[in-house]
């Protein structure tokens, strides 16, 4: 009842913000992303499969991100939604995951700077321990030192412990979000379209 | 509790997951606020308003790749917040409000709260344990998302 009464004054709290209903906003969605993964708030993205929901804001969602109709700044090329890793503004960014929690930024330093100048490197701490989340960011100026990086270090042993690594962004959606949800019959994206994109291998 | 992990298993097939967080609070300077969420299809929204001194939005969106998504996965699976329940943390105030909504799996949470200045104020909460693991969590994906906008647009994320 508490929650119910919390809920309700969440709601009155919200009103004065832009709060553009969901389905209204679908063809926006649509637009964007010009392709069968569309831009979907979370009502629609909970799955029958989802079992559980819990929490006193659930089902209220007024995401100021989901409704807007602004322009989000992207570095893609318009229209691309390619394949493959995506350039950043400097430079190519790669993920290392896996990373020992007793790591230092020079143990990276010295294991990536191999393959090339590091620009930049983000060796993230956990807040509550100091020690480091396990995962690193690292960016070098050219596409070719990058994927040095990730060939060469991807599955092997940093500090005796197995570390991933990988792209960190892509220049499109992840193809197969599609293959773990139920057929959507209120789709309106035309069924050759969704066909393809359901056999398009990632 | 395995049902929210059981299918972490790092392969291409990893199940249904979104993320969202917002904190933000109207007053003097209107609406301010710092927004983000990872879709399923990877796609990586950040926006953040702050009207102070004629600030302007901050809106970013990237697609990030399998790997960054499932890093998020086993941030959130390892702080184990599925577990946990809102009813006993602060309502949201004048002062802010926090929201965390995160499909996993087959789970669904839907959290809000208010702003948490410190340590101090989740210890006299009424559920300190759960308060916590928000609070901690929250801080270690905020510190995951700045890094990616940071690194990406090369711009520098403010706190909300």
């Amino acid at each position: 009842m508490v929650a119910a009464m919390g809920r309700a004054a969440a709601a009155d709290e919200e009103e004065d913000v832009e709060f553009v209903d969901y389905d209204q906003d679908d063809e926006d969605a649509m637009e964007e992303d010009g392709r069968a993964v569309r831009a979907l708030p979370v009502p629609h993205i909970v799955s029958p499969a989802v079992v559980r929901t819990r929490g006193r804001f659930a089902g209220c969602s007024p995401s100021v991100l989901a409704p807007s109709r602004d322009r989000f700044d992207s570095l893609t090329d318009e229209g691309d939604n390619g394949y493959g890793p995506q350039r950043s503004i400097e430079g190519w960014t790669i993920l290392v995951c896996g990373v020992k929690e007793d790591a230092e930024e020079e143990d990276l330093h010295n294991v990536f700077g191999e393959f090339g100048r590091v620009k930049d490197l983000h060796l993230n701490l956990e807040r509550r321990t100091g020690y480091a989340k396990g995962y690193a960011l690292i960016e070098y100026e050219s596409f070719e030192e990058a994927q040095a990086a990730i060939r060469a270090m991807n599955g092997t042993q940093l500090l005796t412990k197995t570390v991933y690594v990988d792209w960190a962004f892509s220049r499109g959606p992840i193809k197969n979000a599609m293959s773990t949800r139920p057929p959507r019959p209120r789709s309106r994206t035309p069924p050759r379209r969704l066909n393809a994109l359901m056999l398009t291998p990632y | 509790m395995a049902s929210g992990g059981g299918d972490n298993g790092g392969g291409a097939g990893d199940a249904e997951f979104y993320l969202r967080y917002y904190v933000g609070h109207k007053g003097k300077f209107g609406h301010e606020f710092l927004e983000f969420e990872f879709r399923p299809d990877g796609k990586l929204r950040y926006a953040n308003n702050s009207n102070y001194k004629n600030d302007t939005m901050i809106r970013k969106e990237v697609f990030v790749s399998p790997s960054v998504l499932r890093e998020a996965r086993r941030i959130i699976q390892e702080s184990d917040i599925m577990k946990e329940d809102d009813s006993n943390w602060p309502e949201p105030d004048r002062i802010g409000r926090q929201e965390l909504e995160i499909v996993m799996g087959n789970e669904h949470i839907s959290f809000t709260t208010s702003k948490i200045g410190s340590l101090v104020d989740v210890q006299s909460s009424k559920d300190p344990e759960g308060l916590r693991i928000f609070y901690y969590l929250v801080q270690d994906l905020k510190c995951f998302v700045f890094s990616l906008i940071n690194l990406h647009f090369k711009i520098k994320p403010i706190q909300s």
